[in-house]
């Protein structure tokens, strides 16, 4: 069974998602963990591959990039193997430097 | 042996109302005082002070100044008027009856309504061998007049005397007074505001309101740290630079705009780490200001050494992002989230590090001092010159040696992106997005560059990076092209910045 998920990008990370900051997806695996989740991203809808280490780094989000679920830090949840449900919310936040 | 004992005063005092301030007025008061002794057998005298008239002029504080009526040796007093105050004399005679300052006078703001009516209650002490020294007030600490309602109205202030907190001047109350009047903040707030000393890192978008709204909000000590000058370009979003100042330090130009009621420390030069612990250690908080990762993990290290908060801001575009770190007994440190650097051709790895695990802050850490940040996230903290030399020096021309090649047909690839080529650009230039340069089929890009003409092709972009990228790209893609038809391809070393400094002083910098 597919999985609705809607998907936000922000902090510059949007720039390599067709600088679009939402997209509404469905992720064709059932129950799929936020590594999946990052697999698929960079298969489907990364559009700069050229760029993919800007987001992806060793199966996982690239150091600096924040994760949420349903607003929550990733961190307090089980990070890569946390699993996602129909209608969540995943968040990933470029950090910023500029002063 | 004192005798400590407490009364109840009620003092009246009519005024002429002033027709000028700098014109003497008359005062004249009534101090009526009783009080129950503790010990009556004690009671040899019963004394009481009537109506005095005295008189006062305004001083440069626009101060009334009047004169106690108890300086004199003997206080005037007399038998046949009501008996309404008691004093005890013993082997001293009463010699003085002070007001709240140290001068022995009352000091009485200027009022403007007729007639204020206080009620006060006094403390007096008493002793066998020690006169009564002091008309104080409701305070036993100090010994010192208060008053006990809160008068609204009525003007007669007695100066540094009204319960007000002694860290608090009454120029911080008139100050302050409409963040003391919410009452999260109040007194406390403010208290604990003007002891605290933050250290702002960095004068630029974030420092300079970030400096300016807590030295307007009342904090005791700012530091401002930035290596920088003040650039027109700078002028759009950090309010606090005057265009007078362009060219000028940050450091300084900040500093002019804040309050002058602040203490402000400023330090002008491209911190390292052991700077950065002698500077903070010196400071409660700090705010964290500044534009590169390099000072940010630095930061975050010294206050993870000197267990000093760490208030950490970031802006770019459209999205700005705040995080409290380093803050309490368990929270997190910059490290913690971010173990590693954004620089991702020197990430070695990318273990699952969580908080214990942190370098910095964890249980077994491995950084114990600071360390050379520009090294470890790959970059610097300066984001001015341009770094990049990839290509050799035949591979490169001055902007002087294009303005005299541009004379004869020439081909000038132009790699900014489209929003930045529309800001101004030369009128040869053709723009070629280095998105564009890279992403598009080769006869497309064949078309775009015009290789066909035979013409060199000079490749210029903002500051002269990209183009040196732009043209290994091209001396790649097109290897047989260039080889046959033997034009070059070169890049103009520092770009269009280079051009508006040396050649045109009317192309726009920005």
């Amino acid at each position: 069974m597919p999985t609705s998920l809607t998907l936000e990008f922000s902090g510059g990370s949007e720039f390599l998602v067709g600088n679009q900051k939402e997209h509404k997806v469905s992720l064709p695996i059932d129950q799929p963990t936020v590594s999946q989740l990052i697999q698929w991203i960079k298969k489907e809808i990364l559009t700069d591959h050229n760029r993919d280490d800007l987001f992806v780094m060793d199966d996982s989000v690239r150091p600096g990039v924040l994760v949420l679920v349903n607003e929550c830090d990733w961190e307090l949840l089980e990070r890569n193997e946390t699993i996602l449900k129909d209608g969540d919310v995943v968040t990933f936040i470029s950090t910023l430097h500029g002063g | 042996m004192s005798v400590y004992r407490r009364g109840l005063a009620e003092i009246g005092i009519n005024r002429t109302p002033l027709p000028n301030r700098s014109k003497p007025a008359t005062l004249k008061a009534n101090i009526n005082s009783e009080e129950k002794l503790k010990n009556s057998a004690d009671s040899t005298t019963l004394s009481t002070v009537p109506e005095i008239d005295y008189s006062s002029r305004v001083d440069d504080d626009h101060y009334y100044m009047l004169k106690s009526p108890y300086q004199l040796k003997t206080p005037v007093i007399r038998e046949s008027t009501p008996k309404k105050m008691e004093l005890l004399q013993d082997e001293e005679p009463i010699e003085r009856f002070d007001g709240v300052d140290d001068d022995g006078r009352f000091h009485l703001e200027e009022f403007a309504r007729p007639a204020p009516v206080l009620k006060a209650t006094l403390t007096q002490y008493v002793g066998n061998a020690e006169p009564i020294e002091r008309f104080g007030g409701t305070d036993e600490d100090d010994g010192r007049f208060h008053f006990d309602e809160p008068f609204g109205d009525c003007p007669v202030l007695l100066e540094r005397d009204y319960g007000m907190d002694q860290n608090l001047s009454k120029a911080d109350v008139e100050r302050y007074s409409r963040q003391l009047l919410v009452h999260e903040f109040g007194v406390n707030g403010q208290k604990e505001l003007k002891a605290a000393r933050v250290l702002v890192v960095g004068a630029g978008g974030l420092g300079c309101p970030t400096a300016m709204y807590l030295a307007g909000a009342g904090v005791g000590t700012l530091g401002i740290a930035d290596f920088d000058m003040v650039s027109k370009d700078n002028l759009h979003r950090q309010v606090a630079h005057s265009e007078t100042l362009v060219g000028k330090l940050k450091v300084d130009s900040l500093k002019q705009s804040i309050l002058s009621n602040i203490a402000v420390r400023t330090f002008s030069t491209v911190l390292n780490g052991a700077q950065t612990m002698d500077i903070a250690k010196d400071f409660d908080v700090v705010a964290d200001c500044s534009d590169n990762a390099a000072t940010r993990y630095m930061l975050n290290d010294v206050c993870v050494f000197l267990n000093k908060p760490l208030v950490s801001g970031s802006a770019l575009r459209w999205e700005g992002q705040l995080t409290v770190y380093n803050y309490g007994e368990d929270g997190p440190c910059y490290r913690c989230l971010f173990p590693h650097p954004p620089a991702a051709h020197l990430v070695t790895n990318c273990s699952e590090g969580g908080q214990k695990d942190c370098a910095v802050c964890g249980e077994a850490p491995t950084i114990h001092a600071p360390i050379d940040y520009e090294v470890f996230c790959g970059s610097g903290v300066v984001d001015k010159n341009p770094s990049l030399s990839l290509l050799d020096p035949n591979e490169r021309v001055s902007v002087s040696e294009y303005s005299t090649a541009r004379k004869s047909p020439t081909i000038l690839v132009d790699t900014r992106p489209k929003h930045e080529f529309a800001i101004a650009s030369l009128p040869e230039a053709r723009n070629i997005p280095m998105d564009s340069l890279k992403q598009l089929e080769d006869i497309e890009l064949r078309k775009l560059l015009g290789l066909s003409e035979a013409a060199d092709v000079f490749v210029i972009c903002h500051r002269g990076n990209d183009s040196q990228l732009a043209v290994r790209l091209i001396q790649e893609r097109f290897k047989s092209e260039i080889e046959s038809n033997g034009f070059q391809v070169k890049d103009i070393v520092g770009g269009y910045d280079r051009w508006a400094e040396e050649i045109d002083q009317e192309f726009p910098r920005y």
